[in-house]
């Protein structure tokens, strides 16, 4: 019997080890792969991300918690190809545009999506829409999240988003994010969604893979 | 009115003919506006705060009312070109940036691997007073003191100055993590800065423009209570040690984002100026903000770079920097001034518009009751 409650409450504090521990033990004592990763971190980063949005969690204790998820996820990691793990919500590729490289932003994202259990590709800063495209075949994505911090760097969100609409990759959707995009820019280029922060990225997310 | 008497007056809050007005540019943007008035193009300085003490002739030529000095990195010591192949430039902090075009990016943070107090006490730390530092400081304050309102720039005070020598990332968590090694890097780099601004002090600024970002586009990058913890104080001593050089310093402090919570915690402690008023960011709308607390600040900036001047008309310019003045500058106690450095995809008739729009509508805006 594990107690998720303490799992959860040790991501929410970002103890890595004791997440580690925790979801060794519930590997050892043999539960389903799907649930700790559920019940255990995605639960946890669930709520880590509601008080995130809601200014009770800041900035660096949102790190800290995503380290200590990515721990107990590395653990997991090996056994999540064996399991089925039905519970698969999509794939994401996340990157910062060419010529910005500004990714603190980019990274809360690319953590928390992976936390809300995406399968989660982070490209990393300044990439091109060859790129975007290149990785979007490489993993099948369902979708691409793109960054930029910079004035001068966000209209090349709109050159990536035209090339995959001219393309046979069309079909992917796109959610933009960075501290001076907001709801109506991303419209205006013909993204599908804006994630105003980390933890409303999650929302639109799961919103676009229902459609 | 003269530029300097026009600075000093608006921060006394007494009467003035127009805010006062202090611009700083990239270089791209300094390159294009020089090109088109004809002027030569003056070269930045090296230094961490190149962008708010160059291109002084152009501004003032323009309007500006301030002029801006800072430290400079010693001539024996300069920043360099490491790697020509790579566009990678070091400087005398050990910080790495990599030259993308329109800004320098961090390429390699020199205590990124810091895991101790000792790390930071064996560090080799830049001398605030080596030789030369203050060379460009001490010419602009001679070419101009007597018209213009010297501003000492300090804004990259401990915490950003931090974050570029050990990485934003790690420099948060840590942080969080209450290790011991973070704080003696505060203080270490507080100490340093806390130095060189005195020094500008003593040259004779009328204005200390220090600062470090504690504001996201939407809210505080760290949490009141940890601001108050591990910030308030060190800063409270900062604007103490100023005051012991000149009693009558003006204190501006500058922080990007939405900083609403603790901006009461700053007036406290002794700020007299608020910097830069970032129109986009969450709640710090310039009503508010002059309604709050115009009795206990004055404030400087508030005029968008992320959307008007870049993307704005000419009349959507002017009728915006009109209607901010307006608010921000009612009675007195404003310097109206982009938010940041204005950028190179501002074009060239949009920077003009700004500042016709302070000459023409400035004493008619702020004199409204």
């Amino acid at each position: 019997m594990i107690d998720y409650a303490q799992l959860n409450q040790y991501l929410y504090e970002g103890k890595a080890k004791k997440v580690e521990e925790m979801v060794q033990e519930a590997i050892d004592a043999g539960i389903s792969i799907s649930e700790v990763l559920s019940e255990g971190l995605i639960a946890g980063m669930a709520v880590l991300g509601e008080d995130f949005k809601h200014n009770i969690l800041y900035v660096p204790e949102v790190l800290i918690a995503a380290r200590a998820m990515k721990s107990g996820l590395k653990i997991l990691k090996p056994y999540l190809a064996d399991e089925n793990v039905k519970d698969k919500k999509g794939v994401i590729v996340i990157g910062t545009v060419k010529g910005d490289l500004h990714d603190i932003g980019k990274n809360l994202v690319s953590m928390m999506t992976e936390g809300a259990g995406y399968e989660v590709y982070d490209l990393g800063v300044d990439q091109s829409y060859e790129q975007f495209m290149e990785a979007a075949i490489k993993y099948n994505a369902d979708i691409i999240g793109m960054s930029a911090l910079l004035t001068t760097t966000m209209p090349y969100m709109k050159t990536v988003i035209d090339k995959f609409r001219n393309s046979d990759l069309s079909h992917i959707k796109f959610v933009v994010g960075g501290a001076p995009i907001n709801e109506s820019f991303a419209a205006e280029i013909g993204a599908d969604g804006y994630g105003a922060d980390a933890a409303s990225t999650v929302d639109v997310l799961n919103s676009l893979m229902i459609e | 009115m003269k530029p300097r008497e026009r600075v000093l007056r608006a921060l006394n809050r007494e009467p003035v003919d127009r805010p006062p007005i202090f611009v700083t540019l990239t270089p791209e943007a300094a390159k294009k506006l020089s090109d088109h008035l004809g002027v030569p193009y003056e070269e930045p300085y090296d230094s961490l705060l190149s962008t708010r003490m160059s291109h002084m002739g152009l501004l003032t030529r323009l309007g500006n009312d301030c002029v801006g000095i800072a430290a400079t990195s010693p001539p024996d010591n300069p920043t360099v070109l490491i790697d020509e192949e790579n566009k990678i430039y070091q400087n005398e902090w050990g910080m790495q940036f990599v030259n993308v075009g329109l800004y320098n990016e961090f390429h390699k943070y020199p205590l990124a691997h810091c895991t101790s107090v000792e790390d930071i006490e064996n560090y080799d730390w830049p001398d605030p007073f080596a030789e030369g530092r203050f060379d460009a400081a001490a010419e602009l304050i001679a070419k101009y003191k007597d018209d213009y309102a010297i501003v000492a720039d300090l804004e990259t005070s401990f915490f950003e100055t931090s974050w570029y020598l050990m990485g934003m990332e790690k420099l948060l968590m840590d942080m969080a993590m209450e290790e011991e090694h973070v704080f003696a890097l505060f203080d270490k780099v507080m100490h340093i800065n806390t130095e060189i601004g005195k020094k500008l002090i003593e040259m004779g600024a009328d204005i200390i423009w220090a600062g470090d970002d504690f504001g996201t586009q939407r809210g505080m990058m760290i949490s009141p209570d940890m601001w108050r913890d591990i910030f308030k104080p060190r800063i409270k001593w900062m604007f103490s040690e100023f005051r012991k050089v000149n009693p009558d310093i003006k204190i501006a402090w500058h922080s990007c984002g939405s900083i609403v919570p603790i901006i009461e915690d700053f007036a406290e402690i002794g700020l007299d100026i608020l910097n830069p008023i970032q129109p986009l960011a969450e709640g710090m709308e310039p009503d508010f903000l002059k309604d709050n607390y115009g009795d206990q600040l004055c404030f400087f900036g508030g005029i968008d770079i992320q959307r008007l001047l870049p993307h704005g008309t000419v009349d959507e310019i002017k009728s915006e920097v009109k209607r901010r003045m307006g608010i921000l500058g009612k009675g007195s106690g404003y310097i109206v001034a982009p938010a940041h450095n204005i950028q190179d995809d501002t074009p060239v008739e949009n920077i003009l518009a700004f500042y016709e729009a302070v000459f023409e509508y400035g004493e008619e805006a702020i004199s409204k009751v």
